[in-house]
């Protein structure tokens, strides 16, 4: 009986060395981090669910949200969401699910995985070089500076994460960082970028959906705006518009190649939505498609009426401009059921003119396969426009902003004359023409809200855009008081991120305290 | 089996059979393999979730979309003559009518057009074998083992026709075909050892037990979901259409586990035993897979002691039964202690792969120490039974799943968090009345319980606390709930309805019921220019409001005109005070009948229900209750005014709290046995009938369908409309040879 007993304890001491080995299991249908990092295929599928992620529908929903509904280009469509109508109502609240910028850093954090792991991938797969590892960490870095440049445009002061998140003993409760020390980060990554990217991926869908060197380039440019920084934004958009293979598509022929068609030959980057795999269903919802023309969004009557603020038609002491531009009939119309104007651009396939001088709309079927043109030849030259009017070295200066507006009011005034210098002659009015121009030329690509608070910015004056949203807003005086804190126009910090956070802070306005004294 | 459930389009079927084979081969050695096969069919509603914007008090099951549906659309489709069709009516996509209104599904079609089916087939064969070393009629040292498998495969197929909603054909959501497989396999092993030692002297008797126990699972999954399928009757997956997803997963797991236990009595009246286990799962990391749970208990029975048998010979049962013991609880899922890559699609046509996870490399077992202390009670020969125990646990390393973390992480939440202590404690009473009246023909027992436990958080980690107890939103229909570190869990706190404004404007005298801002003696409050002060909601805050006549009034307890989260007040808590049941059976002849009814007394719930079907604020179909709301000045009524997508008449307030204690006929029982000497004849053994009510009604001041709502998210119970239960009979007959 001794004996029996002494097996059994053998056996059992035996079994306890060897079970903690038999208890190591790993999955079977995903790999381990301890497992991957080990090829060149690897190291690019995760630079991958970068831009992947990018053309999620919550982040493209917020470039357009944060980049364009609060500006006077939109209003109320046919039946908008709450949450889109209370940001346009100035009723943001920090339960808004706008104010959610979770997205955002999702993508931020497949870039700080990748630059993370993958270069000691090098060491490991012999067909991945230095060269090709530096190519795609400056695709990591454009990637990760364009999401900081949404969240520091949309929320100013963010926390700033540079490294990956990959297990919980980190901590998470990241302060914000300042909006200077974003720039700073954004302008380093894109620099570093720069050296680095390729100017060819030797693909068409590659050359407009990847970061390039003109991507990159166009994306310093809006990020030198910003930071008012005239003379380098200048010299980056020279550099892209030395490049001759980017040319401007025919006015006629923009609204089905750019937008329907896609990676046209005007596009410098664009985000590639397919049928199969990822949707832009943002598109379809806001500005509507075949099945429901009429999206949740729509152009405003106030801005069709001739006048001081309407983009078309516009019209101030002896200046006209744009009696006749294609884009006033392309890029929106009488909606179906007449009620407002209906958003085309994106929606449409193409759009004919009947011999009375209507016009009938062909609209896309609900596959929405759209991309979503984030920087363009136009985009660039309006850039580089509004940086030499705030330049203003001299009046070349303006002249030479007056000559680029010209280039892409013409294409789409085409029996109109070019506008003259006489009418604009100080920076002022160029300013203002610049504005106008780039509304009329890129009106519902997520970009009107942030072309005002570059102006707020310019001027330290939350009142300099009040003239522009004020026809927008029902007359409510505390609409009006609210937009004019310059806090105000900076989104607030989701309530349930502060709540888990204990090192965030609200942003001042969004306290509850009287933001009006 | 067939059962039909209480919405149509419910069916269960099932089908079960088993078999047992025992072998002999010696008195030492015997093997016995059993096997059991159960069949089920599971039709249920199809659930149309499709993720995107369902506000969290929308209820998706059918029953949440037909309160909700515009009661005047139909649910066939009327020819231009009015002539009923037999086609179901979906509002054309079209329409200008509200998105909320025009997507809603004909729900009725969804029940009976649209497939939710659940096949399951579960095959359970065991194998064991015992083998005596020793003469088991001397002593007994046994060893047994066995090994058990466990086959279970499940099958879902789910179709929804184009004939429930409106949406084109290229809408994912137009003839969508789901299909999902689900193999499963689990391997059990215990390999035992017992050993009753013989003592010479017959007071000690001692068992030893020890076993090694292992378990392994693996289960694979495969799902395919396609749209746009060219036909309502082909409804398989793979039919050529539109590929929404293609899914697979494997899991394997295992785990092991060593026991020895030993039970020892002295004069069968002190009783010892004690337990020690050694568990290992796959789903820790390093150094974290074991967990030592030891237990034990002690008994005393007193009434076995001759001084007790002397001095009170009418307690036939008096015990003790104090113990202690650890427990082990690990997540419910796999590979939590790695960071996984999944695939994540494709951009243009490079393949995308991400991080899935965060490491979970802090995660242990959590653990649960419980003491118990149990008497066991017995009068007159047992006629009077009771027992009643007392317990205290203690969770420390809560597991926590879905731990919020902030989203500049990249990532959501942490699946699994140890966070925090917990303690549970309860207490339970069971009486039982053998024969309370006993005549020659009739007989009469009775019996009766009542418990009530409480949770109560005694640590929790700090983030966590704070985003449970989240500031105020200021947003109508939400409870503030809060966790304290040592109160227990379920409290409601919200404003105070007080009725409806009677008027808009404030007159001196003749409209005194207006919404004006009052101090503590009730007199209006005016400003400087002698205007009174509305009364407001949310005072400078960004969705500042001011109210007016018809809207909600709520108590602005600290007098400041403003209606915010100072004048939060709580407004009860979800535990009852006590819960149980109660019943007697009454047995006459060959006859008996057993009634059981079970009670809660105390619980507070917030009807949501209620709520939805009363805010007048969406597009959503309401209650009978809304034609008394408010319409013109000087209505006096308790709903406020409709306020479309606008307005703060809806805030969490004890409007919607009630009281859900309750008083339920759970079930009644007849049966009737024929009586032996009749059936001899016949070589039947037993014989008998039965009939059972169930839920027969319930007594209850509770205005929503069923009081006896679960505790949602923070021991809160919440009430969104569940499914009533069914009140059924049961008629059956019991036949054994």
């Amino acid at each position: 009986m001794k004996t029996i007993r002494h097996i059994v304890l053998i056996l059992s001491l035996l079994s306890i060395g060897a079970c903690t080995e038999w208890l190591d299991l790993r999955p079977e249908s995903e790999i381990v981090l301890e497992d991957y990092w080990q090829t060149e295929a690897q190291a690019s599928s995760v630079l991958s669910a970068g831009y992947r992620a990018l053309t999620l529908p919550a982040s493209v929903e917020r470039m357009f949200v944060w980049g364009e509904l609060r500006s006077d280009n939109v209003v109320e469509g046919d039946v908008i969401l709450l949450d889109l109508l209370r940001i346009m109502t100035v009723n943001i609240t920090p339960t808004n699910p706008f104010a959610n910028w979770g997205v955002f850093y999702e993508i931020i954090n497949y870039c700080n995985t990748f630059l993370y792991f993958a270069p000691d991938v090098v060491n490991k797969d012999q067909n991945f070089t230095e060269s090709k590892l530096h190519q795609m960490e400056a695709e990591a870095l454009a990637i990760r500076a364009f999401a900081y440049f949404y969240l520091v445009r949309a929320f100013r002061e963010v926390p700033l994460v540079l490294e990956p998140s990959i297990d919980d003993l980190q901590n998470y409760d990241q302060a914000k960082a300042t909006e200077r020390e974003i720039l700073d980060q954004i302008l380093k990554d894109l620099l570093q970028s720069k050296q680095m990217v390729r100017a060819d991926y030797g693909k068409g869908a590659y050359n407009k959906g990847r970061f390039t060197r003109n991507a990159v380039n166009a994306l310093l440019a809006d990020v030198y705006l910003w930071d008012q920084q005239y003379a380098n934004c200048v010299e980056v958009t020279n550099e892209i518009l030395a490049d001759k293979s980017l040319q401007l598509v025919d006015g006629e022929k923009v609204i089905n190649e750019v937008f329907y068609l896609g990676n046209s030959r005007e596009s410098i980057f664009e985000l590639q939505f397919d049928k199969d795999i990822q949707y832009n269903s943002t598109v379809d919802m806001l500005f509507g498609y075949a099945g429901v023309p009429n999206g949740q969004l729509s152009y405003p009557v106030y801005l069709t009426s001739d006048g001081n603020f309407s983009p078309f038609n516009y019209a101030a002491s002896a200046i006209k401009e744009s009696t006749e531009d294609i884009r006033e009939d392309h890029f929106y119309g009488k909606s179906v059921n007449g009620t407002g104007y209906s958003i085309y651009k994106y929606a449409l396939i193409q759009i004919t003119e009947n011999a009375d001088g209507t016009f009938t709309p062909r609209y896309r079927t609900s596959a929405t396969t759209t991309n979503w043109v984030v920087y363009r030849l136009s985009d660039i030259m309006l850039m580089k426009a509004e940086a030499l009017v705030q330049l203003n070295r001299n009046e070349q200066d303006l002249r030479n902003a007056l000559q680029l507006v010209n280039t892409t009011y013409l294409r789409s005034n085409e029996t109109a004359d070019s506008l003259n210098f006489i009418a604009y002659a100080n920076q002022g009015d160029m300013e203002k023409l610049v504005l106008r121009e780039r509304q009329r030329e890129l009106m519902f690509e997520g970009k009107r809200w942030f072309d005002l608070m570059r102006v707020v910015r310019r001027k330290n004056d939350p009142t300099a855009i009040l003239a522009y949203l004020s026809p927008k807003l029902s007359g409510d005086n505390m609409q009006l008081k609210k937009l004019s804190v310059m806090d105000g126009l900076y989104f607030p910090v989701l309530k349930s991120e502060l709540d888990i956070n204990a090192n965030l802070i609200q942003n001042p306005f969004y306290e509850n305290e009287n933001f009006m004294n | 089996m067939n059962q039909n459930g209480t919405v149509i389009g419910q069916l269960f079927n099932r089908l079960s059979s088993r078999a047992y084979l025992e072998y002999r081969v010696s008195d030492r050695l015997k093997f016995t393999s059993e096997l059991s096969f159960t069949y089920s069919k599971n039709q249920r509603n199809y659930v149309y979730d499709f993720g995107n914007g369902n506000s969290p008090n929308e209820d998706l099951s059918i029953l949440g979309i037909a309160y909700r549906k515009m009661p005047n659309v139909s649910i066939f489709r009327h020819t231009l003559e009015g002539e009923k069709t037999n086609e179901y009516y979906n509002i054309p996509e079209t329409s200008r009518l509200h998105s909320d209104q025009k997507y809603l599904v004909n729900p009725v079609a969804l029940a009976l057009q649209a497939k939710n089916e659940l096949k399951n087939y579960r095959i359970l064969p065991t194998f064991r074998l015992q083998y005596d070393f020793l003469d088991p009629n001397e002593q007994t040292l046994r060893y047994g083992m066995y090994v058990s498998f466990d086959i279970n495969n499940d099958k879902t197929t789910k179709f929804l026709p184009s004939t429930v909603n409106n949406y084109g054909w290229s809408d994912s959501r137009f003839n969508r075909a789901d299909a999902g497989d689900n193999e499963a396999i689990t391997i059990q092993t215990d390999n035992n050892l017992l050993w009753l030692p013989k003592f010479d002297n017959p007071d000690h008797s001692l068992t030893l037990y020890g076993s090694v126990q292992t378990t392994e699972g693996r289960s694979t999954y495969q799902g395919i979901v396609s749209y746009s399928l060219p036909s309502g009757t082909a409804s398989d997956p793979s039919t050529p259409a539109y590929l929404a997803d293609e899914f697979t997963s494997r899991a394997h797991w295992r785990a092991i586990g060593f026991m020895a236990r030993t039970h020892y009595s002295y004069k069968s009246r002190y009783i010892f035993s004690a337990t020690m286990r050694r568990d290992g799962s796959t789903k820790f990391g390093d150094g974290m897979k074991f967990g030592n749970f030891p237990g034990i208990s002690l008994k005393w029975i007193v009434s076995d002691e001759a001084f007790m048998k002397a001095k009170f010979p009418w307690i036939s049962m008096l015990a003790l039964r104090p113990g202690w013991g650890l427990a082990g609880n690990q997540p419910s899922y796999e590979y939590l202690h790695f960071s996984r890559y999944g695939d994540f699609g494709s951009y243009i046509d490079m393949t995308s792969q991400r991080p899935v996870s965060l490491q979970l490399k802090g995660l242990k077992w959590e653990t649960t120490s419980s003491f118990n202390y149990g008497l066991d009670l017995g009068f007159f020969d047992d006629k009077l039974q009771a027992d009643i125990n007392v317990y205290t646990k203690r969770t420390r390393d809560l597991l926590f799943r879905n731990v919020k973390i902030p989203n500049s992480s990249g990532f959501g939440v942490l699946t699994y968090q140890n966070a925090g202590i917990m303690d549970n404690n309860g207490w339970e009473i069971n009486l039982f009345a053998n024969q309370l009246y006993k005549s020659k023909n009739l007989s009469i027992d009775f019996r009766f319980n009542i418990a009530n436990s409480v949770n109560r958080i005694v640590e929790l980690k700090e983030s966590i606390l704070n985003g449970i107890n989240t500031e105020y939103d200021y947003e109508n229909g939400t409870y503030l709930t809060r966790i304290q570190e040592g109160n227990s869990f379920g409290s409601i706190y919200g404003f105070r309805y007080k009725g409806v404004y009677k008027y808009d404007t404030y007159k001196p005298g003749t409209q005194e019921d207006a919404p004006v801002a009052r101090n503590k003696d009730g007199n209006v409050i005016m400003d400087e220019l002698g205007e009174p002060l509305p009364m407001v909601f949310a005072h400078s805050r960004t969705n500042q409001y001011e109210f007016r006549g018809g809207d909600a009034k709520y108590e602005d307890i600290n007098n400041d005109g403003s209606i915010d989260e100072l004048d939060i007040v709580y407004l009860g808590n979800s535990n009852p005070l006590f819960n149980g049941g109660f019943g007697p059976t009454f047995r006459f002849k060959n006859f008996s009948f057993t009634a059981f009814f079970n009670y809660r007394v105390g619980n507070k719930i917030v009807n949501a229900a209620r709520m939805m079907a009363e805010n007048m604020h969406s597009t959503n179909n309401q209650s009978i209750a809304v034609n008394y709301r408010w319409r013109k000045d000087g209505d006096e009524t308790t709903i406020p005014r409709a306020l479309y997508n606008y307005g703060y008449n809806w805030l969490g307030s004890d409007r919607f709290v009630e009281d859900g204690s309750f008083l339920r006929f759970k079930y009644l029982t007849f049966n009737y046995s024929v009586p032996k000497e009749k059936l001899k004849a016949l070589h039947i053994d037993r014989l008998s009938f039965y009939l059972t009510f169930n839920n027969l009604f319930v007594l209850s001041s509770y205005t929503g369908v069923d009081p006896e709502v679960g505790f949602g998210e923070l021991g809160v119970s919440k009430d969104f409309g569940q499914t009533p239960r069914s009140k059924d009979m049961t008629l059956g007959i019991t036949l054994g040879l």
